[in-house]
């Protein structure tokens, strides 16, 4: 089967971008997207042309570094999956297949379909994490957690930071990013001794970087490749407001 | 080349503690005059860079990903060993360290495996405290799952994405010390040659992969923590990035490279659908807690697997080995699938592959047990595959995954070069000729968080603090080196793109380096790698320039490495004149087709040590001593 | 920093904002539509209640204004936080997709906010002046003597008129998409989620402003089509104040 594909061509944050059409470009069923645009750079490399840029590295789903708005949808046509699962099966024979870069003011784009998400590390440096020095810690097994709170915690810990969060919200909103951390570790025993002050340190960064705020469209549930629900956003802003009021250190 | 193991003598069960005792430290107080580099930000990395920056000295941290949360361990699935014996199953540090000799087919230290299994317990601590959500029974007390290669339950998970969050509980750490200013993040920059200064490693020259900027380091040691290089198959189970070329380079700055080798075929991935694919998936190895391995009994039958009845059937593992059946050593259970296909018994047409089947675990514990231990990995086989297989059995090959070999490093984790350090999948050390499930997480943060912060200080501790004198002649000559080869790929301006060559690098270590080595197909190899060499060198195409972002000067970079690297991992298996756990090499079996060790030959590592552009690498022998774990052979029967 | 004062820096801080401020006017609009709703029980029993308000809830006259202050208040900090987050929001989307986005989850009323909220302000500003001040006496807006005692007629006669009364009718539309959103929206915000409030805040979603915007609409539809049921026995004593 032969697709069109539109793909967003941008030499640097601050350079215009346009979109650069490759027509009849030759794809089979089983082919994963990222396998396609491997063949589309393959050919402009045996053309000495300069490829599409774009990051992946697991293809498999969870390193997180793949990911780009398919025809409008981060990762593509299909829920909870990343850009690097999406299969050409997917397409039908003719399809013009419309390719962009995540759009947000925190994350620039560096190239093509490649953008800088070194905001999220820099929110999670802010906070996102327990202080445990290493070698002091008692044994595992002495604090015993309840499997729902442990599979709650799983839950949000499933976060893979592809960003495609803030990519499908209207406005580029970190929110669903900060509450899965902060659902994961606050919903611990051991996250609990800093629970509000991560949670306030990381929604702190979280706005110095840039990103919008949560409206509740729940657009990034939706394109969450881990199913991640808007429920953590309740919670975090729970967190906070029981902070603010000092409920947390009584 | 020098190889003294500094393994301690004596009792093994107190090995570890009195070198503690006998090393050198470096005083609290002058910890924050050292600097040290640590490349690579997976399990063993992070876990480093972080504890190094607890204990005070400054750390700079590399990675070529965008952020190190997204380091290659991040795809580990199936658990994390150690020897906890929560089970009450019978589990000690004395089993799993036997069991790792063993399932290495005694070709590993055993001081080092020792300490492996002694930390093992303190890794599960250390990650619990730092929020790593294990999977907890209903009393919430941790869950154990069972590994092949062993006869307890051991293995810690965290449902199928257990090194994503083992990773994250390390990239959290390392965070905290970014935060604090202990650490300096450098990610999208890749490590292109170590310096050495008056033969000790005292820095490393990168390019930002963002701006082409090519940069030179300094430092009072070096760290690689830089992964496996499994990628030299081209198909593989590693991430896309996963690369030799750190690895490569400090060996021919002097670094010995052992048992290259011994690289592991794991059985269950999803099989080769096509020409376009550009990598495999695992499915984890704890699917064969549960799943049944099987191939019909008559070759080329092609029936649904459904209408195939029972008697018809052969559940190969279950009747060829007993005691372990389906949970057999990775190596075992390859090797017995490849036979399988070879004999005729192959489930995908055209292609090859076995059955691994739920049908009765699912009848037996019943749908939604069956989906709550494996619900995300059949999800994921179903996503690539289209087949659901609560429905139908999956469809699965073996597929290049672990290297066992890697930098040769002593006790204390230092290669051959001073000062140089390579932990995790990078050096050789703990898994011998073949590694266990659930072992690799295990010595990645094993080396990272509790051994290599110690050792380091008994190098760092005679060495004058603050070493930053980047415009040493060392650095001008490595900078130079590292550009020429830049532009030197820019120039050939040929027709063909790295990734086509690399493919076939793959193609051609995979057929005389693979599953089953012959002396023929090992020739074939080595004469096949150069004349591919010679012709990248002529018609590789790498548009754009070098001060500039530019993917395919990375990718070229690395693929030229490979057609290096494939050539010593080719001659070492040649050499290596014996079958031992993932070597197999054809001429050395047992009638029943197991792999026969030479003992009085090849009871060694062998270590590679570079010799100048053009002439043939010498090999070096650490011979080993089993006091412990006499070496028998490997039986899972 | 306190936690206090990081929290109304934060983006968060203006949710919260608009959240409590949101709710403070939906408590009024649930009142103030059951009170409408006393159209139904005839003119009496509506311009008592009007009266009741006017007195100040029968307790003290200044209390009406004070509510009116809170109201105001509240009216302006949403709308402060409102503008400063749509700012935000913009800004950190300064590129829109060239290729469009898809939406996937949300809906035309979370969308529509802004648009709505500008229609509500300019409609409060209308139906203040129209049955509060009686700014339009004897104008085709209000075809009768706006009554200062007659709040019944007033209503009546004022939304009866069709082109008024479809401003009425097109302004509680917005009233019920602003809810629609604004009410899980603002509950979310404040944290409500988990076993109790999870199901609750759905069905609040839905009954608050299908009650508020839904009681307002039969009202004006009623005032257009269905005056006869309404006055079939006008009370002279309210023609004149008594
Ligand atoms: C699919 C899969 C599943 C697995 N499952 C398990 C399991 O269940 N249990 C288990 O024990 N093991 C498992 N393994 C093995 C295990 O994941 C790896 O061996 C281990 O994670 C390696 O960790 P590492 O820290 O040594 O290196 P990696 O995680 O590979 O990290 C390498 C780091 O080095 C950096 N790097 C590399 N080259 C350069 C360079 N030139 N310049 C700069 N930086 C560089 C990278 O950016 C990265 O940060 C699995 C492996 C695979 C492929
Ligand atoms: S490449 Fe890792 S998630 Fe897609």
């Amino acid at each position: 089967m032969k697709v069109n594909l539109r793909i967003w061509r941008q030499k640097g944050p601050d350079a215009p971008g346009a979109f650069q059409d490759f027509s009849g470009v030759e794809v089979v069923p089983e082919m994963s997207f990222l396998e396609m645009l491997d063949e589309v750079n393959r050919d402009l490399e045996a053309k000495g042309q300069e490829p599409v840029v774009f990051d992946s590295d697991c293809r498999e789903g969870i390193c997180g570094s793949c990911g780009a708005v398919v025809d409008g949808t981060a990762h593509g046509p299909g829920r909870q999956q990343t850009l690097c699962q999406l299969h050409m099966r997917s397409f039908q024979d003719g399809d013009t297949i419309t390719v962009e870069p995540w759009r947000a003011a925190a994350f620039p784009v560096v190239r093509d379909l490649m953008v800088d998400r070194s905001a999220f590390d820099r929110i999670i440096q802010a906070g996102g994490y327990v202080t445990a020095r290493t070698g002091s810690a008692p044994d595992a097994n002495a604090v015993p957690i309840g499997k729902p709170e442990a599979d709650a915690a799983f839950d949000a810990a499933t976060c893979i930071g592809c960003g495609a969060c803030v990519a499908a919200c209207p406005n580029a909103s970190a929110m669903l990013f900060v509450s899965a951390k902060s659902g994961h570790l606050g919903l611990l025993p051991q996250g609990q001794p800093q629970r509000y002050s991560r949670a306030e340190a990381m929604v702190q960064t979280m706005d110095g970087e840039g990103f919008g705020g949560c409206s509740n469209h729940g657009e990034c549930e939706a394109a969450c490749p881990k199913g991640i629900g808007v429920s953590y956003i309740a919670r975090l802003n729970r967190d906070l407001l029981r902070a603010a009021s000092g409920a947390a250190s009584k | 080349m020098k190889l003294d193991s500094r393994a301690p003598d004596g009792p093994i069960e107190t090995a570890w503690d009195r070198h503690r005792q006998a090393i050198r430290l470096v005083n609290p107080a002058n910890k924050r005059k050292y600097h040290v580099i640590v490349v690579g930000t997976g399990l063993a990395g992070a876990s480093a860079a972080a504890t190094l920056a607890q204990l005070g000295y400054n750390v700079s941290s590399f990675c070529f990903q965008d952020s190190p949360r997204r380091a290659h361990s991040i795809a580990a699935q199936g658990g994390i060993n150690a020897a906890k014996n929560y089970q009450n199953d019978g589990d000690s540090v004395f089993r799993l360290f036997y069991d790792t000799v063993k399932g290495g087919d005694f070709r590993a230290r055993e001081q080092n495996v020792y300490r492996l299994a002694q930390v093992s317990v303190n890794i599960i601590d250390q990650c619990v405290a730092q929020g790593v959500p294990f999977a907890r029974d209903y009393g919430g007390l941790l869950a154990n799952r069972s590994f092949g290669g062993a006869l307890v339950s051991r293995t810690f998970y965290a449902r199928g994405q257990t090194g994503q969050q083992l990773l994250l509980g390390a990239y959290q750490a390392l965070s905290e010390q970014v935060g604090a200013g202990k650490v300096k993040l450098h990610s999208r920059t890749e490590l292109l040659d170590v310096v050495l200064v008056d033969g000790k490693a005292k820095g490393i020259i990168t390019r930002d992969l963002v701006t082409g900027e090519v940069k030179r380091w300094a430092a009072d040691a070096v760290v690689l923590a830089t992964g496996g290089y499994g990628n030299v198959f081209y198909l593989s189970t590693n991430a896309k990035g996963c690369n030799v070329t750190a690895t490569w380079r400090a060996y021919k700055k002097g670094a010995g490279f052992a048992n290259p080798c011994f690289t592991q075929i794991h059985p269950t991935c999803i099989p080769v659908m096509g020409e376009h694919q550009s990598k495999l998936t695992l499915m984890s190895e704890s699917l064969r807690n549960d799943g049944r391995v099987w191939v019909p009994k008559q070759p080329g039958d092609m029936r649904r697997p459904r209408d195939i009845p029972e008697a018809e059937r052969d559940y190969y593992l279950e009747r060829i080995y007993p005691t372990f059946g389906n949970l057999v050593p990775r190596d075992v259970a390859s090797r017995a699938a490849k036979r399988m296909v070879d004999e005729g018994h192959s489930v995908v047409a055209g292609g090859a592959g076995v059955y691994l089947d739920f049908r009765d675990a699912i009848k037996r514990l019943g749908h939604d047990v069956v989906s709550d231990r494996y619900g995300n990995l059949f999800d994921m086989y179903e996503r690539i595959t289209g087949d659901s297989p609560y429905e139908t059995p999956m469809r699965i090959y073996p597929a290049s995954h672990y290297t066992m070999g890697g930098l040769w490093v002593d006790y204390n984790l230092m290669t051959s070069v001073s000062g140089l350090y390579a932990i995790g999948e990078a050096n050789f050390s703990d898994h011998g000729a073949n590694r266990l499930g659930a072992s690799a997480l295990m010595q990645g943060l094993a080396d990272g968080y509790f051994v290599l912060p110690y050792t380091i200080g008994d190098f760092l501790a005679g060495e004058k603090a603050g070493f930053n004198d980047t415009a040493h002649a060392a650095f001008d000559e490595a900078e130079r080196n590292v550009k020429g080869q830049v532009d030197r790929l820019l120039g050939i301006k040929g027709k063909t793109s790295a990734d086509v060559f690399h493919r076939r690098l793959g193609k051609i270590v995979w057929d005389g380096c693979g599953m089953a080595r012959t002396k023929e197909s090992l020739g074939k190899a080595l004469t096949e790698i150069p004349a591919l060499r010679e012709e990248f060198w002529s018609d590789v195409s790498v548009p754009g320039t070098g001060a500039d972002l530019n993917q395919s000067l990375e990718r070229a970079g690395r693929v030229a490495d490979f057609l290096e690297f494939a050539e010593v991992l080719c001659r070492d298996a040649l050499t290596r004149e014996e079958s031992c756990g993932g070597h197999f090499r054809e001429e050395h079996q047992h009638p029943d087709g197991e792999a026969r060790r030479d003992d009085v030959n090849f009871q060694h590592g062998a270590v590679w040590g570079y010799e100048g552009e053009g002439n043939a690498p010498t090999r070096h022998t650490e011979p080993l001593d089993f006091r412990y774990v006499h070496p028998s052979t490997r039986s899972y029967k | 920093m306190s936690a206090l004062t990081s929290l109304v820096r934060s983006t968060i801080g203006k949710k919260v904002v608009m959240g409590l401020t949101g709710l403070i006017m939906v408590g009024w609009l649930v009142l103030h539509t059951t009170g409408n709703l006393l159209i139904f029980a005839g003119q009496d029993a509506f311009n008592h209640y009007a009266h009741f308000i006017q007195s100040g809830f029968g307790v003290e006259p200044q209390l009406l204004w004070l509510m009116r202050i809170a109201l105001v208040i509240a009216v302006g900090a949403h709308i402060w936080a409102a503008v400063g987050l749509t700012a935000r929001n913009r800004s950190a989307r300064p590129v829109a997709y060239a290729g469009g986005r898809k939406d996937a989850a949300t809906t035309y009323a979370a969308r529509f906010m802004m648009g709505a909220g500008v229609v509500l302000l300019l409609y409060v500003a209308f139906h203040l002046a129209h049955l509060t001040v009686g700014a339009f006496s004897d104008h085709p807006v209000m075809p009768t003597t706006f009554s200062k005692v007659d709040a019944y007629a007033n209503l009546v006669h004022g939304v009866g008129v069709p082109f008024v009364g479809a401003l009425y009718i097109l302004a509680n539309l917005a009233l019920g998409a602003h809810l629609y959103h604004g009410v899980g929206s603002g509950l979310q915000t404040l944290g409500a989620d988990g076993p109790t409030w999870t199901p609750l805040k759905a069905r609040l979603t839905l009954w608050v402003p299908l009650f508020i915007a839904g009681g307002n609409l039969v009202i004006a539809l009623t005032c257009m089509f269905g005056v006869g049921v309404l006055i079939d026995a006008p009370d002279p004593a309210w023609v004149s104040p008594h």
